[in-house]
């Protein structure tokens, strides 16, 4: 006898999933959630094309950094300085690090980086050998 | 998306705003805080660019919508990874009689969207009347 009829398609995981995007408050948004920062990768025959979202980050602290199949970027937000506190506090703040791994090695000397309103976009061709290098990063 | 957007707001400032857009909005992250002479809020709208911006005030509730670029990648790029969706924001919020609506000032950089909006002289020297609850 069952004293609570939990319904047979009740799921707690995905129930408590649920509740936590209410309470993060961007619904649907992203997926993986936690991995900061969230990107969107692309590929073609020639080259793969990234979509690194970073919001109000300076392009001066921005670091992207290839080494054979891996691009990582690291950079850091700085929060305002608030006296009084804060009435609301849902932006991210602090540093990041990320790094992806590529199905294919990288060409670094002919990577192409842009900061363009609060997202880094990265095209980087395919290529037979790789080396680390240090990409600048231009603001679009 | 308004039954999100509805829910969002109970937790949040504003409320019984009905949305009738069919496209697909987020709600973008927000910082609010609070000086002496103004309230300064921190809205991210990455992929937004200032000319996609709109700030609508009406009847004391100010709408901030961000129309996001571009939707695609270059042609013969397929995805091979999706973390987040790209799309428009939305969100507003009830403004208190204490905000002077003329002086509201906006501000684009980075993606992320600033605006100040100053306290009306009167309120900045009234005295906050605490209730017994």
């Amino acid at each position: 006898m069952a004293l609570i009829d939990w319904g047979w398609d009740w799921d707690p995981w995905r129930e408590l999933d649920q509740l936590s995007r209410d309470l993060v408050g961007r619904p649907g948004r992203y997926r993986r959630g936690g991995t900061y920062p969230p990107v969107n990768a692309y590929e073609s025959s020639e080259a793969y094309g990234l979509e690194i979202e970073v919001p109000g980050v300076d392009p001066e602290k921005l670091e992207l950094s290839v080494d054979g199949d891996t691009v990582s970027v690291s950079g850091e937000t700085v929060a305002a300085e608030v006296e009084g506190g804060f009435h609301r506090r849902e932006r991210r703040v602090g540093s990041f690090s990320r790094s992806l791994r590529l199905p294919e090695r990288l060409d670094a000397e002919k990577v192409d980086a842009q900061y363009r309103d609060g997202v880094l976009i990265v095209k980087l061709p395919k290529a037979p050998e790789a080396r680390a290098r240090k990409i600048a990063v231009e603001a679009g | 998306m308004a039954e999100r957007d509805s829910k969002l707001e109970k937790a949040g400032a504003a409320g019984g705003v009905e949305h009738t857009r069919s496209e697909r909005h987020y709600t973008p992250a927000v910082d609010i805080y609070e000086t002496e002479s103004e309230l300064v809020m921190l809205v991210d709208l990455p992929g937004v660019a200032k000319e996609d911006v709109d700030l609508d005030l009406e009847k004391g509730v100010l709408s901030i919508f961000g129309r996001s670029g571009k939707q695609e990648p270059d042609a013969g790029f397929q995805p091979l990874r999706r973390e987040f969706e790209r799309g428009h924001y939305h969100r507003h919020f009830h403004l208190s009689d204490e905000i002077d609506a003329e002086g509201i000032a906006a501000s684009m950089s980075r993606g992320v969207l600033r605006l100040t909006l100053p306290k009306v002289s009167a309120a900045q020297s009234r005295k906050v009347e605490i209730k017994a609850g």
